[in-house]
């Protein structure tokens, strides 16, 4: 064997641990999870009857809740997908003014909460946008609120709880992406006469497009398969596809129905994700 | 206003910067004429780059002011001074093409389009970019047509100035050469007033109508440059301009007012040897110690004889540059030469005598 397919073999080796992971925790269920959305139901049985092949739960799909279900999904994620982008691109921006010092101090703030529990923080978001709680409390004693008003249990609470966790990776990937924007080149555009806007326009914002689409993807990504926003901070109103995956498949234990709702929210992924794409052609010319 | 100030297009005044308490240009006062060439030379971290940024507007001085055809514009941001400049990476926006590139400064100040198309084509053309290469990015461009398209987005919108940052460093030596005076002649056909900076004294000794070399902050010496070749004011200039050699009025035989206080400074090429050295002006028999071939031509060590009469001459070396053919075998004996008028006269430093 030459060289190049000795090294091409080495990187094939290396990868072969990631690769066995992703291959088993995620393709493999996920194409049980596709199988077992034909599969008949076993009332008292178990969970589904083996072998069997139906597309009876498919046929629900056109029902106005099933749509309705798929609908809020897609606009849940694009929701956080663009609040995601929308609220930490000024944080970005932010950290790259600082000083090296300062910025890796703040980046740390930024990505505090994803050191803590996820359930910590839904819990205590739950405390403090409470009846009694120190927003509530506050609102009450100035005056503006006569009762505490329902900040949680509903489409706010649950976005904020969502995105609670996407925020920091938003921020995070726009900041590494910003930080490779050359600022000579922003130097540059000013000797060239731009205003400080213009240079913003013109220069720091493509140079940073990349990495606003690749935040907004994973924003996207992590917004379509919300669960524990909405289970926490929302109401059945905020019912995603992941939600009612969770209800049939562990409450309902009807794990076929639970299949087809996973199977519809994988093709919503990959079809948003393609969508997305499209459009990010429109605005980034490939390199 | 009389002429001498109406032909200015730039002046600086004790213009000072510092980074913390170190002054990184400290009091520089210099003049620069429209359509004339300043080369700004100097070692690494003499302020040369810092006196660049602070006239084109990039970095606010701690004390001084910049004019820029008479008027102050020390208080001026970047983007207002009308000041083209060329980075030494070229700074070219990754994301244009490169007649998108040329095209921002026009487009920042609003030029109409088809305005905006012609001078942009017209500047092209006058660097020399080919057409298919204007379509491309700068990451699809050779450094010499990145260089290229800098030159001609620094120029387009006809600037009071040209700053150039080590505009050659980037490139191979060949195309050093061929910019060199390709820029030269760019820079004469537009009239623009330019001031580069380099570490390279050949290349601002062949460009410029005039050099500074700058030492930790200050100018040292500005002039014309062949003055400063053949006249500097200093050993640390002239060493710094090419190849010296410094030689004791007494070994010259040589009466001078300040004679222990002055040296004679004398360029490599000027030093004669063979017969013909025998009826020069100062002559004397040397051993070739070694010889450098060069290519072009050859850099020859010599070594005094001892001395005839027992003058403090032994053990001194003379540096020469003569054709390659004529490097003879090391270790024979010569007549060196030299004659009064290649002889310049400066200061000895303080201390050590060269």
């Amino acid at each position: 064997m030459n060289r190049t397919g000795r090294s091409l073999l080495m990187r094939w080796c290396l990868c072969l641990p990631a690769l066995t992971l992703v291959g088993l925790l995620a393709f493999v269920p996920a194409a049980f999870l596709v199988r077992m959305s034909f599969n008949e139901f076993a009332p008292g049985q178990g969970f589904y009857r083996e072998g069997t092949f139906t597309t009876a739960h498919y046929a629900g799909l056109t029902r106005f809740f099933e749509l309705r279900l798929i609908g809020f999904t897609l606009l849940f994620g694009l929701e956080i997908a663009s609040l995601a982008v929308l609220l930490g691109f000024p944080v970005a921006l932010y950290l790259r003014s600082l000083r090296p010092r300062w910025r890796n101090l703040a980046l740390g703030a930024v990505l505090l909460p994803k050191v803590a529990s996820t359930l910590v923080i839904l819990f205590g978001l739950q405390r403090i946008l409470g009846n009694s709680g120190p927003i509530n409390q506050i609102l009450e004693y100035l005056g503006i609120v006569e009762e505490p008003i329902q900040l949680y249990r509903n489409h706010f609470g649950a976005l904020l709880g969502e995105l609670y966790l996407v925020l920091p990776l938003a921020i995070l990937v726009m900041a590494m992406q910003l930080r490779a924007v050359d600022s000579v080149l922003e130097a540059a555009a000013r000797g060239l006469g731009a205003s400080s806007w213009q240079v913003f326009w013109h220069v720091t914002l493509p140079l940073a497009l990349p990495g606003i689409f690749l935040a907004g993807e994973l924003a996207l990504i992590w917004g379509l398969g919300a669960f524990l926003g909405p289970l926490f901070l929302g109401s059945p109103a905020e019912t995603t596809l992941s939600l009612e995956f969770f209800h049939q498949s562990f409450e309902s234990l009807a794990w076929p129905r639970g299949a087809v709702m996973g199977t519809i929210l994988l093709l919503l992924v990959l079809t948003s994700l393609m969508g997305y794409r499209l459009i990010q052609r429109l605005f980034v010319r490939p390199a | 206003m009389d002429e001498a100030s109406q032909s200015e297009a730039v002046r600086l005044e004790r213009l000072t910067f510092r980074y913390g308490s170190r002054p990184a240009v400290d009091g520089v006062s210099l003049q620069l004429a429209r359509g004339e060439f300043l080369t700004l030379l100097g070692p690494s971290g003499c302020g040369k780059t810092t006196l660049l940024k602070l006239i084109g507007g990039y970095l606010s001085p701690a004390a001084g002011c910049v004019y820029l055809e008479n008027q102050e514009v020390t208080a001026l941001p970047a983007e207002r001074r009308g000041i083209g400049m060329v980075f030494q990476n070229y700074a070219l926006f990754p994301h244009l093409s490169a007649q998108e590139n040329v095209a921002f400064p026009l487009k920042m100040r609003k030029v109409a389009t088809a305005d905006r198309q012609r001078k942009v084509d017209a500047i092209l053309d006058l660097v020399g970019l080919g057409e298919a290469e204007r379509r491309r990015r700068p990451s699809e461009l050779s450094g010499g047509q990145q260089q290229r398209v800098a030159l001609a987005r620094a120029l387009v919108f006809e600037p009071k100035l040209l700053l150039l940052d080590e505009p050659l460093a980037n490139l191979d030596k060949n195309l050093r050469l061929q910019f060199r005076s390709e820029l030269r002649a760019l820079q004469k056909r537009t009239g623009v007033a330019a001031i580069m900076v380099t570490h390279d004294q050949e290349e601002a000794l062949a460009i410029s109508d005039s050099v500074g070399v700058m030492h930790e902050g200050k100018i040292l010496q500005m002039g014309a440059p062949r003055e400063l070749y053949e006249r500097p004011q200093t050993t640390f200039l002239a060493r710094f301009l090419g190849e010296a050699n410094f030689l004791s009025p007494s070994l010259l035989g040589i009466e001078s007012p300040a004679n222990d206080r002055t040296l004679f400074l004398v360029r490599p090429e000027k030093v004669i040897w063979g017969d013909s050295a025998k009826t020069c002006f100062w002559s004397r028999e040397a051993v070739l110690k070694s010889a450098t071939y060069l290519g072009a031509d050859c850099l020859l060590e010599w070594v005094l004889s001892g001395g005839k009469s027992g003058e403090e001459s032994g053990g001194e070396v003379i540096r020469s540059r003569s054709s390659a053919e004529r490097a003879n075998a090391v270790g024979q004996t010569h007549w060196i030469g030299l004659e009064r008028s290649s002889l310049w006269p400066i200061p000895a430093p303080a201390g050590a005598v060269a």
